[in-house]
């Protein structure tokens, strides 16, 4: 009789997910390269609702008259985020050791008509290697160019990048200019590529590639109709966090809302019980 | 909740970093620091549907969240700060972002750009040492303490940080001593320690060895002394302001995403009744 009760409970526990995820985005405003994660909230499977005819005299299922009644759904969960890769706003600082990825002004790859996005590869360690959109970088006491937690930055060969000091300069195209003006052979790793929706975000600004491991990002080199661009990363600006907090506290209090209405749903649900047990066949 | 009330904190530090920007806006040779942000773990929740049912899904299978956002790290910017002549001769500043003045504390070499130099007699002698406005003693090129006879007529420094005190008494040659500075090409090692003073990590041998530390003898590295002038401070006031406006607000934002938490929380308790 009462098939919403878990109905609504799911509800609630599905914004309470939703309303974590957005208290996430909000607390990432200033943390330069976040990407915003939006969530996809999914129904559970649909169930087919029949009426079942019992036959008086004899006590058994008229099995031969189905009446089908229609579909149900029975709840609601929180199926993924999806973080969102729109470019943040750029904020000069003038630092050489800051960088951002320039994704918009990427050419759109003529055989998905889609445009892909850049990260910058990190050694974290145990030969492993990382992404990140955070171009906030460092010059550890030895003198290579890391990420504000201490992970190397990779060139385009994979290998860490030693720059000295920070009077260095780099080109859109990623390349290092040392201090006498003479290029180095050292060059950004920057990996493209079109399915951003598979970076899996492990913390600390960094991705992992959860997709298709031999469809992983790509150096730009190796990107033929990148060729021709010459444009993709700025030094002495960071790429800011895509967190739009208005929109963000707007998707809280209608979050919030949801919940409360769910929780109203159990409440309703409740009286329904109190009703059903404590005052249908009640003599007195 | 919690996520939000662990930003709220790291916040927080931010706001007492641009805190003591500010205060530190009219101390001579002050180098600002910078705080750097970064997302935190992600806690991941695999126990879904099975992969298979999961029809449509964009992403890898699993749903993660992110626990708010902490400070990583703050590193000290040390662009020019601007010139105020004075026309002190115990006044200097070292042009050039990376050079610094070495003293020493108790023992332990320091550097600094504050150049607001004074005279200190010692008991017992007619001589006088350079100290800092502290009373740390400036070194030259051996590591020693400068001290001079105190009747001195004048005291010029060039470029290169040659001292040379003069004597009225024309029979008394002057006297010469070289400043020691300190290139540091790498401003993120260094550590503030108070005082207007930095450190660098382990040994000055080390830091040498890796590269982070040259002991210049002045005009190396684009580094010149110039007497009677101080660097200010490189504090821009604005900048530290709209900063502060703007970590103010976000810290805001975390308070009502608490308060909201915390009325959800709420909302399960009072379900009964």
């Amino acid at each position: 009789m009462f098939r919403g009760l878990y109905t609504a409970t799911s509800g609630m526990m599905a914004h309470n997910r939703k309303q974590q995820i957005l208290t996430n985005n909000l607390a990432n405003a200033n943390t330069p390269g976040f990407k915003q994660d939006q969530t996809v909230l999914r129904a559970f499977p649909d169930q087919l609702i029949q009426a079942m005819q019992m036959d008086s005299a004899t006590g058994t299922n008229l099995t031969a008259d189905k009446n089908v009644i229609g579909t149900l759904n029975t709840g609601v969960y929180a199926q993924e985020g999806i973080p969102s890769f729109v470019q943040g706003a750029l904020k000069e600082t003038g630092h050489s050791t800051d960088f951002s990825l320039l994704d918009d002004l990427l050419p759109v790859n003529p055989e998905t008509q889609q445009r892909g996005s850049l990260v910058f590869a990190v050694d974290v360690g145990n030969g492993q290697t990382r992404y990140t959109k955070n171009g906030q970088f460092t010059i550890d006491q030895n003198g290579f160019l890391t990420t504000s937690e201490g992970y190397q930055v990779l060139n385009q060969d994979l290998q860490p990048i030693q720059v000295n000091s920070t009077d260095f300069k780099v080109l859109d195209s990623g390349q290092f200019v040392d201090q006498n003006g003479t290029l180095t052979n050292n060059r950004l790793w920057l990996g493209y590529t079109d399915e951003s929706e598979q970076y899996i975000k492990e913390g600390h600004g960094l991705l992992r590639w959860g997709g298709n491991p031999e469809a992983g990002p790509v150096d730009i080199e190796d990107v033929d109709f990148l060729n021709n661009a010459s444009i993709f990363v700025k030094q002495g600006f960071i790429e800011q966090s895509n967190v739009d907090v208005t929109q963000t506290m707007t998707e809280m209090i209608s979050t919030y809302r949801g919940f409360e209405a769910n929780q109203k749903v159990i409440q309703a649900y409740d009286r329904s019980m109190e009703k059903s047990v404590n005052e249908i066949g009640r003599i007195f | 909740m919690n996520s939000a009330a662990a930003t709220m904190r790291e916040l927080q530090k931010k706001v007492d970093l641009i805190a003591n920007n500010i205060a530190n806006v009219n101390t001579n040779g002050y180098k600002r620091s910078e705080a750097s942000f970064s997302d935190t773990l992600i806690q991941s929740i695999e126990r879904q549907a099975q992969p298979q049912h999961e029809v449509g899904r964009d992403t890898p299978y699993g749903l993660r969240i992110g626990s708010g956002a902490k400070l990583t790290g703050t590193s000290i910017r040390t662009e020019q700060g601007s010139i105020v002549t004075t026309n002190r001769p115990l006044d200097f500043m070292i042009q050039g972002e990376n050079g610094f003045f070495r003293v020493e504390t108790d023992g332990n070499t320091r550097y600094t750009k504050n150049g607001a130099f004074q005279l200190q007699p010692i008991l017992n002698s007619n001589d006088v040492r350079l100290v800092t406005s502290s009373g740390d003693s400036v070194l030259d090129n051996n590591n020693q303490p400068i001290t001079f006879p105190g009747d001195y007529d004048t005291i010029q420094v060039n470029e290169n940080g040659m001292v040379q005190v003069t004597y009225k008494n024309s029979t008394t040659p002057p006297l010469l001593f070289q400043l020691s500075l300190a290139t540091i090409n790498r401003p993120n090692s260094l550590e503030k320690v108070g005082g207007n003073l930095y450190q660098l990590p382990g040994t000055e041998a080390d830091q040498i060895a890796n590269g982070t530390l040259q002991l210049a003898q002045g005009n190396e590295g684009g580094i010149k002394v110039i007497q009677g002038a101080l660097e200010m401070s490189n504090v821009n006031l604005t900048d530290e302001m709209t900063e502060l406006i703007s970590t103010q607000r976000l810290i805001q934002s975390q308070g009502r995403a608490i308060s909201m938490a915390d009325d959800m929380m709420g909302l399960v308790n009072s379900m009964r009744g």
